[in-house]
């Protein structure tokens, strides 16, 4: 897993399983990287190939974890495979993450 | 009169479909496309019918029956591989008392009269096919759908809430359940027997029969049945395991007729019958 800021961005990338260690794991490292000026948390999830609703859960025990600690950052899910999307859809999770095709979308 | 109906075989754009059984049997409003065939060669006066099924004729045979509900008299054949009319004219035809061409032999693979449609090139062709044949679903021999506002049709014992927002164009089969505050349409189908959970919405999509769609979620442009969840812009699937989203209500029962014919075919070395009916004509999916 990768944690790195860009800009106003933070992407996090390789992200290959979304369980409970992972996602700990990954909550630690947004609080570590989190800077005031983050306007926007981006997710690569194009290496997680299959998500049910533990992970869909967890996504959104990320999001409401960096919500309560006073950012309000966009939230952004890249270039998803189909599965996860569809999934990600079926849930409403679209209506919290902005769902982009591919990482480069964010430019458009 | 009689007629040739051929049923379509492997179609390698839709595999989902072929899932539950032949194409010609895919649930569509409330009904089959053969049976829909089957309405319109009564309504042009055929009284014997030869279907041709390549692809698990067993269940097209369960399906047809005698053929005594569309006052017809019905032969299925199992075929090798789905004919084309001209074959099957030249294998089936001859005699006299055919309906005139092209109707003596038509293939089933898009709906009666809408040659424009046709159904199996993609998902997103069954999807439109199936918006475009809702004006035209209530075939002369239904009872029990009927048309509660302009473009919703509801089928008899159905239960529908009275927060439910349903959107025109919007079908609702029989025996459907819809929870409190769920939103259905526009270009929206729940097939038979189905259920929708409270909250959930469904736009631009076709729940198939039988399934459950469980509470908060949301179907857009997809087809779902069962536990599988195909969108039908570009083709991609889900399989679900979480059941309290989406689930089948019923488990698809094996056919075992259709089973040991294979095991018999493969035994005698008459086809490469262990493979599915399907892939056994489409050696190169």
């Amino acid at each position: 897993m990768k944690i790195e800021n860009e800009s106003d961005t933070l992407r996090i990338s390789e992200l290959r399983d979304l369980d409970e260690d992972r996602v700990l794991e990954l909550s630690r490292g947004i609080r570590r990287a989190l800077r005031p000026d983050v306007r926007a948390i981006e997710l690569d999830l194009s290496q997680v190939r299959s998500i049910d609703s533990d992970g869909a859960d967890m996504l959104v025990a990320i999001h409401d974890g960096v919500n309560r600690m006073g950012f309000m950052p966009a939230w952004r899910v890249v270039n998803p495979v189909p599965g996860v999307r569809q999934f990600l859809e079926l849930v409403r999770l679209h209506r919290l993450f902005e769902i982009l095709p591919a990482r480069n979308a964010t430019a458009a | 009169m009689k007629a040739i109906l051929i049923c379509p075989g492997y179609r390698p754009a839709v595999p989902q479909l072929l899932e539950t059984g032949p194409l010609a049997a895919a649930p569509l409003l409330g009904e089959t496309l053969l049976a829909y065939w089957l309405v319109h060669l009564a309504s042009l006066g055929a009284k014997e019918v030869t279907i041709l099924a390549c692809d698990r004729p067993g269940a097209i045979r369960q399906l047809a029956g005698t053929g005594s509900r569309w006052g017809l008299r019905i032969k299925v054949v199992g075929e090798m591989h789905e004919l084309t009319p001209a074959e099957a004219r030249a294998k089936h035809g001859g005699g006299e008392g055919w309906l005139p061409a092209p109707h003596d032999a038509v293939r089933a693979d898009c709906l009666p009269g809408m040659e424009s449609h046709p159904l199996f090139e993609s998902y997103a062709a069954w999807f439109a096919g199936i918006q475009a044949w809702q004006d035209r679903a209530i075939t002369p021999d239904r009872t029990g759908i009927r048309e509660i506002s302009p473009g919703i049709r509801v089928g008899w014992q159905s239960r529908i809430p009275a927060d439910a927002v349903l959107v025109a164009p919007c079908w609702i089969g029989e025996k459907v359940s819809l929870g409190g505050g769920v939103t259905i349409g526009p270009n929206a189908v729940i097939e038979n027997r189905a259920v929708v959970g409270s909250g959930a919405e469904i736009v631009r999509s076709i729940v198939g029969p039988d399934t459950f769609v469980g509470d908060l979620t949301e179907i857009s442009d997809s087809l779902a049945t069962g536990d599988t969840l195909v969108n039908w812009q570009d083709g991609s699937s889900l399989q679900v395991s979480d059941e309290f989203l989406l689930c089948p209500l019923r488990r698809p029962s094996r056919d075992a007729t259709e089973w040991f014919r294979r095991v018999a075919q493969a035994l005698t070395g008459s086809s490469p019958a262990l493979l599915p009916a399907d892939r056994a004509v489409a050696p190169h999916a």
